[in-house]
């Protein structure tokens, strides 16, 4: 054993800190172990199996199989601990070296190994005593007790964890297992199984191929967890020994003394030269320029070189140095968040620039808008007011619909023909939420006299007949009719004769 | 120093570089204890649930069976939502169990977790358990932790998914408490020949601290290879090196 060659930093450590190094250990080694794990242990178990085919009752095979195959574990224990200990040191332990030591490795304290089986809670701290340093009988007994008092008290909660961790990961691979059949198979069947033969069944067991099932669960769980908790008792053992043997002050000591006998030596090979120096010449002169030689020389050394960097460290990597991963994230949205900006100062400048494009009378001083650019309503109060709903000669429209006893279209003929007429050919401001009262008043401002006492005459019909349902008389309409002012032809026929 | 830092050594300890070039070691946490505290954090909740379900039962002989059916499904969601978040995000940042095997949860850093980091952790906490089963009627979900176990396992500072996506570890939280027995101090300082190194002054003193641990052949088997240092074989070595020891922690 070459401590200078261990391959994990050798300190005094705490209980469970132990227990993490060995689990540190087997995760750097993982593929080896299970490389002599597969070669070794499984066709063993394989073994097991087929020779419990011979046990008469069917139903008790594999439960038969399943208690030889995790009764002989601390003898399984045995193969990672081979290769991780010949690992810890830094050698490969090849697989004719693992074979050849096999018979060997399985021979050693085997009646007891078996008569204990998995219930040695502290086997994990005890098998490498035994393997490793070959002691036997009493003094085994004495060294695994000390070993357990120095360092080595964790060893059956690691056990305890360790079970724990294997029921976990058995549990785990029995839910992926139960989905994939689930998926892939017929779910009624798991269901069934779980109801019949787990929750209320007669039978004292399950059915055999379900617990051969469960035992290939369980004994791949052992697989997986295993190494870690042989790996966890070797580095309890190693913390033990450290602790009793003072291991790191031994490594500590060996490097002091590589270091201090290299130091001591340079410093009398150069007193060698300075005395030389000093025969030779034997002049004072000579022995400063000696000495301001070996100056130079020792100024000249590596370490009294003297470096600057100048490191400009940009604002953003500050910001990712912080470790965040959210960060970039966050960049990510800076960028979007400043495009989304430009984009929106763009529009604004635009709808600026058109607003001052449509509204120029403004600027120009004429402060009154063209009547081309104000829009016209198209409605009022509901009704369409386009001259294009309407007939062309509404008078003639509204007498025919008064002489088909029609008389609300006829008067909402002449309504929307007058209030279609201001608004297009009088160009009177009519929106499109004004009341009756509104439109009369609005007409009344334009200033033209007959049109708006026609208008108010006719509203006031409108009014009552559309919410009071009082017809106008007959009498009224046709003076109404008769006084129809908003006629462009008529205007025109006046305006040629 | 060189040579050491030439080759890795495996070791759980985790470095972390602060702003100004200092390098701190964090002791992470390994699965065995993390799953030590888990288990006891388990047993609290089962502990505080079956109280709760005793308690209830006494509400609902008394009134409704709803309300105790309510009471019941509140404390069931808060404890298996709340439980670790509430602790973890506290002033000790570990949960009861975390406490008693004396870890607890912090960045990665080095620094305090934040309630968010504990949040996003413990939310994630339903990844790390996953091959599960989700118990409908009761509102909980029961899983193997197979998720958790293996990223704990196979990730180098033991970290599960949610810590990785939280940016957390856990860590150690007390010192070790090394076992110590000295053995009578030599009468005589010694100084050392050649100047030492912070880690040669303190493997001397540690020598003399744990020399209690060893026996006689083996205190001078390991003085001997100190042989540099002290000039000397056998006892005589030895008793210069413990010499070395008392002119260090004594003063010059």
């Amino acid at each position: 054993m070459k401590l200078e060659k261990v391959t994990a930093e050798i300190r005094p450590r705490g209980r469970w800190e132990s227990i993490d190094l060995g689990c540190a250990l087997v995760r750097e080694n993982y593929g080896k172990v299970m490389n002599a794990w597969f070669i070794t242990v499984v066709p063993l178990w394989f073994i097991i199996i087929a020779l419990s085919q011979f046990w008469p009752w069917a139903e008790g095979r594999p439960w038969i199989a399943g208690f030889l195959c995790i009764w002989i574990l601390p003898l399984c224990d045995r193969i990672p601990l081979f290769v991780l200990s010949r690992r810890l040191f830094g050698e490969d332990s090849t697989t004719r070296e693992l074979l050849k030591a096999l018979p060997s490795m399985f021979c050693r304290r085997f009646f007891i190994t078996v008569l204990m089986g998995p219930l040695n809670l502290a086997r994990g701290l005890a098998q490498p005593v035994m393997e490793l340093e070959g002691l036997k009988g009493k003094a085994y007994s004495q060294r695994v007790n000390l070993l357990s008092r120095n360092g080595g008290e964790g060893a059956s909660q690691a056990a305890l964890v360790s079970l724990v961790l294997v029921l976990g990961s058995m549990f785990s691979m029995l839910f992926v297992f139960t989905s994939v059949v689930g998926l892939f198979g017929d779910s009624i069947v798991i269901e069934e199984f779980w109801i019949d033969h787990v929750l209320d069944s007669d039978a004292s067991f399950m059915p055999e191929p379900y617990v051969w099932i469960m035992l290939g669960l369980i004994l791949s769980a052992v697989t997986l967890i295993e190494p870690f908790y042989v790996g966890a008792g070797f580095a309890m053992y190693i913390n033990s020994r450290t602790i009793t043997e003072g291991w790191d002050i031994e490594l500590a000591f060996k490097r002091m003394s590589e270091r201090v006998s290299s130091v001591l030596q340079s410093t009398g090979k150069s007193l060698l030269i300075t005395l030389a120096a000093l025969l030779c010449f034997s002049l004072s002169q000579t022995s400063v320029e000696a000495s301001n030689e070996r100056l130079d020389k020792v100024m000249a050394d590596d370490d009294f070189e003297i470096r600057s960097e100048i490191v400009q460290v940009p604002e953003k990597d500050d910001n990712q140095s912080n470790g965040s991963g959210s960060l970039a994230l966050f960049g990510a949205l800076g960028i979007v968040s400043n495009i989304l900006f430009w984009v929106i100062l763009f529009a604004l400048i635009i709808g600026i620039c058109w607003l001052i494009h449509t509204n120029m009378h403004v600027f120009r001083g004429t402060g009154r808008a063209t009547t081309s650019s104000v829009p016209r309503v198209r409605s009022v109060m509901g009704m369409d007011v386009t001259p294009e709903s309407l007939p062309e000669d509404i008078v003639a429209a509204a007498r025919a619909a008064w002489d088909a006893r029609d008389q609300q279209l006829a008067l909402s003929y002449l309504y929307r023909g007058s209030i279609s007429w201001a608004v297009n050919e009088m160009a009177i401001e009519i929106e499109e939420g004004d009341t009756e009262n509104d439109c009369v008043q609005r007409v009344a401002r334009c200033g033209q006299l007959v049109a708006s006492r026609y208008f108010s005459d006719l509203t006031k019909h409108w009014v009552n007949l559309a919410y009071g349902k009082i017809e106008p008389d007959v009498h009224d309409f046709s003076s109404l009719c008769s006084s129809w002012p908003f006629t462009k032809v008529q205007k025109t026929e006046e305006d040629s004769r | 120093m060189g040579n050491r830092s030439e080759i890795k050594k495996i070791d759980t300890l985790q470095s972390v570089e602060l702003g100004d070039g200092v390098e701190i070691l964090l002791r992470v946490a390994g699965p065995f204890v993390r799953s030590m505290a888990l288990i006891i954090d388990y047993l609290i909740i089962i502990g505080i649930l079956i109280v709760l379900g005793i308690v209830t039962s006494f509400i609902g002989f008394g009134t409704n069976d709803n309300i105790a059916n309510g009471i019941m499904m509140i404390s069931l969601f808060l404890l298996s939502w709340g439980y670790f978040a509430f602790f973890e995000g506290g002033k000790r940042s570990a949960t009861p169990g975390k406490r008693s095997m004396g870890i607890r949860v912090i960045d990665r850093s080095g620094n305090a977790a934040t309630r968010g980091q504990v949040f996003v952790r413990n939310i994630l906490r339903y990844v790390d358990m996953l091959p599960g089963i989700p118990t409908g009627a009761a509102g909980f979900f029961i899983g193997g932790y197979g998720v958790g176990l293996t990223t704990c396992l196979l990730s180098k500072k033991f970290q599960r998914v949610g810590d990785l996506v939280a940016n957390t570890v856990v860590v150690y939280n007390k010192p070790v408490d090394h076992l110590t027995a000295s053995i009578p101090p030599a009468f005589k300082k010694v100084a050392p020949p050649v100047a030492l190194t912070r880690e040669e002054q303190a493997a001397i003193v540690a020598f003399r601290d744990r020399a209690g641990l060893w026996s006689e052949a083996r205190r001078v088997e390991l003085a001997d290879h100190a042989l540099a240092v002290t000039n000397a074989q056998g006892q005589l070595g030895k008793t210069r090196l413990l010499g070395m020891a008392h002119w260090l922690t004594e003063g010059k």
